[in-house]
């Protein structure tokens, strides 16, 4: 597995190299510390984990099945550490209603454990989910894990929704579930000549355990 | 520890005894209550936010709470002579329900109070959302005697034994952990679950824990080795709360439609013949819980009056 570099080896490499040329009143060390301080990640915002987690969801890249309803969605983001390190071992669980707004709780349709690669990075291609009964907004529900890391469960929330009414910083909060405006993000919709499907990045950080 | 609004069934092979408990006159428009495990105190949450207590039978106010701070979770003790209140701050407060004497009052969690859980022995459970159970004595001033891990997740519901040495708590990563309560230490766990219980609830007799949540049915474990003993037959939606009955045989369950979309309903269970019959009654429960060993009902549905019956 590739090991990303430590942000001290990467500046005495490029010194090395004679690819980088300190110019900066800060020594090496300095340097590496603002370095570090300037890649410092916020923890994702705390979300509820239930009532519908199911242990031993499939590890699958595809959730949408062929003729599925609802817009396809390729989501998609990076796990990182606080300290900007990428987690290459991490596991990204993450479960939805369709389109229609049901949870399959007999079977496991829509949830999946998604490995990180060797950047970090998880993608899966599912449905927008719909709206349910008892909860305001669309959400993707996600359980992340890595060794060394605190677990976080969180959820993603569509800047799409109507009931953001296009200003999800300012109305996130009719759903009272969600906790952050930071959960809402924005969704890109793309087309081709035969689809019209919605992209949406979701970095996540978890904190040392 | 999650309540939920019913409805009952009506069917032809229902089962229907009802008798009457009181009627008060309601202080607010309400569609939730919770009656006090010795039934003298009704704890009516308003549809302006506010909470009101009230002496059951005569419907006098005993307690009012403003809408904000906003609460999230109510708990009587076994006694019914406190009341513990959970907030969105993460905040506690614990008061006389005859409103007497002060009120008790520190921030337990960063994180919101889901549930409040009082123990016989005067410990209170507190279950900040995401994180771990935390055991609380409230003599004089509240401290903090242990925390229970619960995985990924809060725990979802729990239950203590009659003689109140063992705790069993269900988290949101679907396992059971059984803690003995003169320790807090995990004595054993159950992993047979892959979805989140909503409630657990050791038999009359105490041999058997009921465990029951998202999977659609009712799993009965050896209360005192953990063990599988069986499952009863799953039904098409999921079970809500489990209040077994004191004649050590019956069961009642509730259960609600996943998606929202039908009423939730009663079911009256055997354990000994693994039967099930619903159980009817003449108006829609806004309360359903055990008070004095027996099933308790209330309904505000009449408008203006608070109905409380039992079976
Ligand atoms: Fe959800």
């Amino acid at each position: 597995m590739r090991r990303p570099l430590h942000r001290r080896e990467l500046l005495e490499n490029c010194l090395a190299l004679g690819t980088l040329t300190l110019v900066s009143p800060l020594s090496m060390g300095g340097l590496s510390e603002a370095w570090a301080a300037s890649e410092q990640r916020r923890t994702t915002p705390f979300g509820e984990l239930g009532p519908f987690y199911k242990r031993g969801a499939p590890a699958s890249n595809v959730l949408r099945a062929e003729g599925d309803p609802g817009m396809p969605l390729a989501l998609s983001g990076v796990v990182f550490g606080t300290g900007g390190e990428v987690l290459v071992e991490a596991k990204v669980e993450v479960w939805q209603t369709d389109h229609a707004g049901h949870y399959d709780i007999d079977g496991f349709r829509y949830r999946a454990v998604l490995a990180a690669d060797a950047n970090g990075k998880y993608a899966v291609d599912s449905v927008v989910p719909g709206h349910y009964p008892g909860r305001v907004a669309q959400h993707v529900h996600y359980l992340v894990t890595a060794p060394g890391y605190k677990p976080l469960t969180t959820q993603l929330y569509f800047a799409t929704d109507p009931v953001f009414d296009g200003d999800p910083a300012r109305n996130f909060h009719r759903d009272p579930l969600i906790a952050s405006a930071e959960l809402v993000r924005p969704v890109m919709i793309e087309s081709d000549p035969k689809t019209v499907h919605a992209r949406v990045q979701f970095d996540l950080v978890l904190e040392k355990a | 520890m999650r309540a939920l609004a019913l409805v009952l069934l009506c069917s032809a092979a229902a089962v229907r005894a009802e008798t009457p408990v009181a009627q008060l006159p309601l202080p607010c428009d309400s569609k939730e209550q919770e009656i006090a495990p010795n039934g003298a105190a009704v704890a009516v949450r308003c549809a302006d936010g506010t909470l009101q207590l009230l002496a059951v039978p005569s419907g006098r106010q005993l307690q009012h709470f403003p809408a904000e701070p906003k609460r999230t979770g109510i708990a009587f003790s076994p006694d019914g002579r406190q009341l513990a209140i959970g907030y969105w701050s993460g905040k506690v407060r614990v008061v006389a329900t005859s409103g007497e004497g002060a009120a008790r009052e520190w921030h337990a969690s960063d994180h919101r109070i889901q549930g409040l859980r009082f123990l016989p022995g005067g410990e209170l459970l507190v279950v900040p959302l995401g994180r771990d159970t935390q055991v609380w004595r409230l003599a004089s001033a509240p401290r903090l005697l242990a925390s229970l891990p619960s995985g990924f997740a809060e725990a979802t519901a729990v239950a203590l034994s009659a003689d109140g040495k063992l705790l069993v708590a269900a988290t949101g990563d679907t396992e059971l952990r059984f803690y003995d309560t003169q320790s807090w230490k995990q004595v054993r766990s159950y992993r047979g679950l892959v979805l989140e219980s909503f409630d657990v609830a050791f038999t009359h007799d105490q041999a058997q824990l009921l465990v029951g949540g998202a999977d659609k049915q009712i799993t009965v474990l050896d209360a005192a080795t953990g063990a599988l003993v069986r499952t009863l037959p799953r039904r098409d939606d999921v079970v809500g709360q489990l209040f077994p009955l004191n004649d050590g045989d019956s069961v009642v369950a509730t259960y609600f439609d996943a998606d929202g979309k039908r009423p939730p309903y009663l079911v009256l269970w055997s354990l000994r013949t693994a039967t099930a019959q619903p159980l009817a009654g003449s108006r829609e429960p806004t309360f359903t819980g055990l008070v004095g060993g027996e099933l308790w009902f209330a309904s505000s549905a009449q408008g203006g009056t608070l109905d409380i019956w039992k079976r």
